[in-house]
């Protein structure tokens, strides 16, 4: 009697065992799929994603916004953020040896400049609207500084100038930055912020100080960069906190750029801990969505080409940052591994040459990111920059020094 | 490493909880369950939470899952198991291997090698803290030791865990009683771990 109780205890825990770890492997710890990603694939992600901007290109420089895979349509629309982003994603493409690249950033390039709105000494890119948005002249002013810094040519000088000053002027005192200026009222939109222009425009004058480090476009820099780090979220009311690719890669400029900077504050470096960690639990969350059931009542549905880019150019940029600041070099592995992760789920996800075959428009779908089978340009943007920066991360995690430095132009 | 060695030693403290196999063990009803036989049972069931830590890299690889995520897998099993150890019945001492073999059945098993402390320690030795696992285990055996070698002896054989619990007269009630209360005290220290590490484990990189 005593015996059989003893071995049901016993065999009741046994059971307790296989039980609570079979329930915790199929809610929580589902299996985190980081597909093989190497310098060679990353190449021909690179370059399938700058074909489709060279392909999708307009007569005016602009370049095809929305396509509908199902329904083989164009979805009608432009955004003239999207545009400059593309223009400087484009321009990091051709940084890194991209054929076609440099050509087609070019060309939305001139179109940007053709569409400027002149001001009170400044310029910013506008084509239409009395929202003149400070990300859009952000964008394409860390287009063009990349542009200049990775082929010598001095041609667009003026106008990022131009550029820089408005985002100076859409600067406040406190480091926040407003969301446009009002062509109508002829005034920016004071008390109205966006979660991303911030960012963008810390970006730009980084890059702005490293090419005219003489012209003081530091300090307004590291104002708005202070005011990200400690004051934005709150002022801003955002919780959680935004994970802000933009400001990775500002950050990135500072601590590694060769402008003098100050080194970074106590604040900044506890702030990009922050964002690293915010970064790593959406990557390993990201790893674990498939789209089959039941998995995704579970996660979700794999997120946007967009939405994983960014992830990884967060990610890259603060990778850049642990290189060169002490304090932050003890998870510099841990980045290269998420890192090197999201870069490996979208040259996966990535309509292939073969996947294209099949496609109503095999121009339009080889080279793009879908979901629910839509693409937007702002996902091969951001996903082909996400592969571009985990270029260098393989570089240091695989000895493959020089792969990447010997193809720039 | 995503969490402090600490709060593993803590983890794997709560988890195991000594206090509930001092308090099993004084409600046992027999003059035979001696702090050596619950020592090692603890040591015995330790013993496999210890080989789980060692194990522990391979198994988190081996399902293709990271430390951070083993340490969410961990902790949100350990606030749950730390809630029913705080909220619910207290486990007894019988049914039981006779004397020193309930070393065995109960206190290895079910009492001490339990699937959350199992949790805890294939997530710690996937983040590098197999020591900290050793050195929680080491204290649970001193903490069972000096729980059930140092107070009143066994109620003895007429007095069932309830009666005595009930009753409250007596050293040993008084004792079985204390133990209840440091179990439930390890329920919530548990929940509170619990919590520590499934937010360490949410905000790795």
């Amino acid at each position: 009697m005593r015996a059989r109780g003893v071995g049901g205890r016993a065999a009741r825990a046994g059971a307790a065992w296989v039980l609570v770890f079979a329930l915790v492997r199929v809610v929580v710890l589902l299996p985190e799929g980081c597909p093989p990603f190497d310098v060679a694939t990353a190449r021909t992600s690179i370059d399938e994603a700058v074909d489709w901007f060279v392909r999708n290109q307009n007569d005016d420089g602009t370049w095809l916004y929305r396509y509908d895979r199902a329904a083989d349509a164009v979805v009608p629309g432009y955004n003239v953020v999207r545009h400059a982003g593309v223009t400087m994603s484009l321009y990091q493409a051709a940084a890194v040896g991209a054929d076609g690249a440099l050509d087609s950033a070019d060309r939305g390039t001139a179109y940007a400049v053709d569409h400027l709105v002149r001001h009170d000494g400044w310029a910013a890119f506008e084509p239409a609207s009395d929202r003149v948005t400070t990300g859009a002249s952000a964008l394409l002013l860390a287009g063009l500084a990349e542009r200049r810094a990775a082929t010598g040519d001095t041609g667009h000088d003026e106008v990022m100038a131009d550029l820089a000053r408005f985002l100076v002027a859409m600067t406040e005192p406190s480091g926040a930055v407003v969301d446009a200026w009002d062509a109508a009222s002829g005034r920016p939109t004071h008390g109205v912020y966006s979660p991303f222009f911030t960012g963008e425009a810390f970006w730009a004058l980084t890059l702005m100080h490293e090419a005219f480090p003489a012209d003081g476009w530091d300090e307004p820099a590291r104002r708005i960069g202070s005011y990200l780090a400690t004051e934005r979220d709150d002022a801003e009311g955002y919780w959680p906190a935004i994970p802000d690719h933009w400001a990775a890669y500002g950050f990135a400029v500072v601590a590694t750029g060769e402008g003098g900077w100050d080194p970074l504050s106590d604040d900044e470096v506890a702030y990009l801990r922050r964002q690293a960690e915010l970064g790593g639990v959406q990557v390993r969350y990201e790893s674990q969505r498939v789209d089959s059931f039941p998995r995704w009542l579970l996660r979700g549905r794999r997120t946007l080409g967009a939405g994983l880019g960014t992830v990884g150019e967060q990610i890259g940029g603060l990778w850049e940052v642990t290189g060169a600041d002490a304090r932050l070099v003890e998870d510099r592995d841990a980045l290269a591994e998420r890192g090197i992760c999201v870069a490996g789920m979208l040259v996966d996800r990535q309509v292939s040459a073969d996947g294209a075959i099949a496609a109503a428009d095999p121009a339009r779908a080889r080279g793009a990111w879908f979901q629910f089978d839509h693409t937007q340009m702002d996902d091969q943007q951001h996903a082909m920059s996400a592969v571009i920066l985990a270029l260098a991360m393989l570089e240091e995690d695989h000895g493959d020094a020089g792969v990447v430095e010997d193809d720039v132009p | 490493m995503t969490v402090t060695g600490w709060l593993v030693v803590l983890a794997v403290v709560a988890g195991v909880n000594p206090a509930r196999v001092v308090r099993a063990g004084r409600g046992a009803g027999t003059s035979d369950v001696g702090a050596g036989t619950a020592m090692a049972g603890t040591a015995l069931g330790g013993s496999v939470l210890v080989l789980l830590a060692v194990g522990g890299a391979w198994i988190v690889e081996g399902l293709d899952v990271s430390a951070p995520t083993a340490w969410v897998g961990a902790g949100l099993v350990l606030v749950l198991a730390g809630a029913w150890a705080t909220v619910g019945p207290l486990p007894l001492w019988e049914p039981a291997l006779p004397g020193r073999r309930g070393a065995l059945v109960p206190v290895a098993v079910p009492l001490v090698a339990r699937p959350e402390a199992g949790l805890v320690a294939v997530a710690a030795g996937a983040d590098g803290h197999r020591p900290a696992v050793l050195l929680g285990i080491g204290l649970c055996v001193i903490l069972v030791g000096a729980g059930l070698g140092r107070a009143p002896g066994p109620a003895g054989p007429s007095a069932s865990p309830a009666a005595v619990a009930a009753d409250g007269v007596g050293a040993a009630g008084a004792a079985m009683r204390v133990a209840g209360w440091a179990a439930r005290g390890a329920g919530a220290l548990a929940v509170a771990a619990g919590i520590a590490l499934a937010v360490a484990g949410v905000y790795a990189i």
